[in-house]
């Protein structure tokens, strides 16, 4: 049995379904994004395992245990916030060891702890300090060590890296996804931002509207992904409108470039998608249709180069390397492109 | 004139308004020996018992008036932001309530309601009399102590921090105590500072219910003797200021103070 289980939660404000039916299942030392749009439900959820909101409908379970209708400080469901939310009268050290004194721990219990946390998250000397003489970075660290240090049985982040500037987002991002696997805590992870969803997770949650759209890996999400939603939050996507040319075999044609899908198909226009790097510049290896097109797009990104041509009437950007000794794609140059018809995401 | 030479001359002003009643009360308390300055109206107003006796006692009720007033406002001001944030108006409009009710009005009501025939005869005992005169205190300082806390709460993510402390499994009494209070403490210092000084001067509940406070004292000696009073007012002022003092330097002392002023 899983460790985490969220069986057909319901939340709503009023008249407004925030959640609707949400099933989740998350296994002990599991990292899950739940990945959506503002507004999606998913900080909702979030706050539905803390429990700062009690489900209108539904039950979670935490290692066998039903925790719906308990207070929050009597889950030991440990949480990060967007906002740090450290406590500016105490210190670094006193944060840290907040929720072991609420327990009772004795004093040298309390300090070796703090100790262990401080060094886990790299901030050994900054125990005297107050949260104001800190970093964002830093302070989230600290908000980290904070959670983990009653060793609560879930971890769940808010959205915890999109206060920070762009550098120390990636480092931090790594870093709680280190610390993470080191210790092994089942954590889920709130967040509108794909990539750090796809870099950090061992499964995804896509959310629209408050049902989950798709779980699956990051590179289920991104490769297979499961209706137009998804293909459109996740990634960059190119859409074409494909009219079926042979229903039987699933042969379509965008632009008088013939496609084979594979698969038996429904009469009529079909949406494709290709991601921008299915797609390459001149022949490649696998790559089964090719098609002409002029270059009306170039945005030189560094070590990725972006063009953009048309396909059929919609514009197809792809991304190509940055080689050396390459010069970039020049505007209006008429070129060959070429992508594999395997690459090709159905959208329903 | 420069713009700066008005903000000047408007400083002057204010500052004549508020330092010559007290400059010359303070000239007038140095007149009682004829034709010489001298300090005997001071000496005569420490030499009195009543004096110290009034004064205490008005003190102490200050000091109790400050800790009640912060463990009702506290709480309360936490729990309008938290939880019923659509309250505050109405919360507000009732905190400021002694502003719009005389003072004579609130102590005939407390009289007439827990006089020694009612349902709660607190004016029956000394104590049941001084707790009531602190409450009408707690009442008369709530226009000023709930806008300082309320202030307060506005520079701290209430909800947050709540939230966080609740994750780390803290109850209510340790949310409020170790983190709300602690966090609004210089907000509910300023509102102190007036509720203390509501307090050392009030005549009107102190002398209904005739307790000893230094009000009414100050009021028989106004009436009975010439230069005392004025001694006995730059007297008053002075320890008040100095209590005052004090208790900013307590709050400066504590670390979040620091954070704010950094």
């Amino acid at each position: 049995m899983s460790f985490l289980q969220l069986d057909q939660l319901r939340k709503s404000f009023g008249a407004t379904q925030v959640v609707r039916n949400f099933d989740l299942e998350i296994e002990q030392g599991e990292f899950v994004s739940l990945l959506g749009p503002s507004g999606c439900g998913k900080t909702t959820v979030l706050r539905m395992i803390a429990g700062f909101e009690a489900p209108s409908h539904g039950a979670i379970r935490v290692g066998g245990d039903e925790v719906t209708h308990k207070r929050p400080n009597q889950r030991n469901v440990g949480m990060v916030f967007q906002s740090y939310a450290l406590f500016p009268n105490l210190t670094v050290a006193q944060n840290v060891a907040f929720g072991l004194r609420v327990k009772g721990a004795g004093k040298a219990q309390r300090a070796a702890r703090v100790a262990e946390m401080l060094s886990l998250v790299g901030l050994v000397d900054f125990g005297n300090r107050y949260p104001f003489q800190l970093s964002g970075g830093q302070q989230q660290r600290v908000a980290l060590a904070r959670a983990l240090a009653v060793q609560p049985r879930v971890l769940l982040l808010d959205e915890p890296l999109s206060a920070l500037d762009a550098k120390i987002r990636v480092s931090l991002r790594e870093e709680i996804r280190e610390i993470q696997k080191r210790l092994g805590i089942t954590t889920v992870f709130v967040t509108h931002d794909q990539e750090e969803a796809l870099s950090m997770s061992d499964r995804i949650v896509v959310m629209n509207g408050g049902v989950a759209q798709q779980v699956g890996t990051p590179h289920e999400i991104y490769s297979s992904p499961a209706n137009r939603f998804v293909a459109e939050f996740v990634g960059r996507l190119n859409v074409l409108d494909a009219e079926v040319t042979d229903p039987a075999t699933g042969r379509v044609s965008v632009g008088g470039t013939e496609i084979s899908m594979g698969r038996p198909l429904g009469a009529g226009t079909v949406p494709l998608a290709l991601r921008p790097e299915a797609i390459s510049l001149g022949p490649a290896p696998g790559h089964d249709v090719s098609f002409r097109g002029t270059v009306d797009e170039v945005q030189f990104l560094g070590s990725v180069i972006r063009v953009g041509t048309r396909l059929g009437a919609a514009q197809v950007l792809l991304d190509t390397f940055n080689r050396t000794g390459r010069k970039p794609p020049r505007l209006g140059e008429e070129l060959e492109f070429s992508f594999s018809s395997v690459g090709v995401i159905l959208l329903d | 004139m420069k713009p700066k030479a008005w903000s000047w001359l408007v400083f002057l002003l204010g500052f004549a308004y508020f330092a010559l009643p007290l400059i010359g009360t303070l000239e007038f308390s140095l007149r009682k020996r004829r034709g010489e300055y001298s300090l005997d109206a001071y000496v005569w107003v420490f030499e009195d018992t009543q004096f110290r006796e009034t004064f205490g006692y008005s003190v102490v009720m200050a000091l109790l008036t400050i800790v009640f007033g912060m463990l009702l406002v506290v709480p309360t001001a936490y729990w309008v932001r938290l939880r019923y944030p659509r309250l505050r108006p109405v919360v507000e409009f009732i905190t400021l309530l002694p502003l719009v009710i005389p003072p004579i009005v609130i102590v005939f009501g407390y009289i007439r309601l827990y006089n020694t025939s009612s349902f709660l005869p607190m004016t029956g005992t000394t104590f049941g009399t001084n707790l009531l005169l602190m409450f009408g205190y707690v009442t008369l300082s709530l226009p000023y102590m709930y806008r300082a806390v309320d202030t307060g709460l506005r520079t701290i993510d209430v909800r947050t921090l709540t939230e966080a402390a609740q994750s780390l499994g803290a109850g209510w009494v340790t949310i409020i105590g170790r983190i709300i209070l602690p966090n609004v403490l210089i907000a509910v210092m300023s509102g102190a500072f007036v509720t203390f000084a509501i307090v050392i001067g009030e005549f009107v509940l102190a002398a209904l219910l005739n307790r000893p406070a230094f009000g009414p004292y100050m009021q028989l000696i106004g009436a009975n003797r010439a230069y005392e009073p004025a001694a006995l007012a730059v007297i008053a002022f002075t320890i008040t200021w100095f209590c005052i003092g004090l208790m900013q330097v307590a709050s400066r002392m504590t670390p979040q103070s620091r954070a704010k002023r950094s």
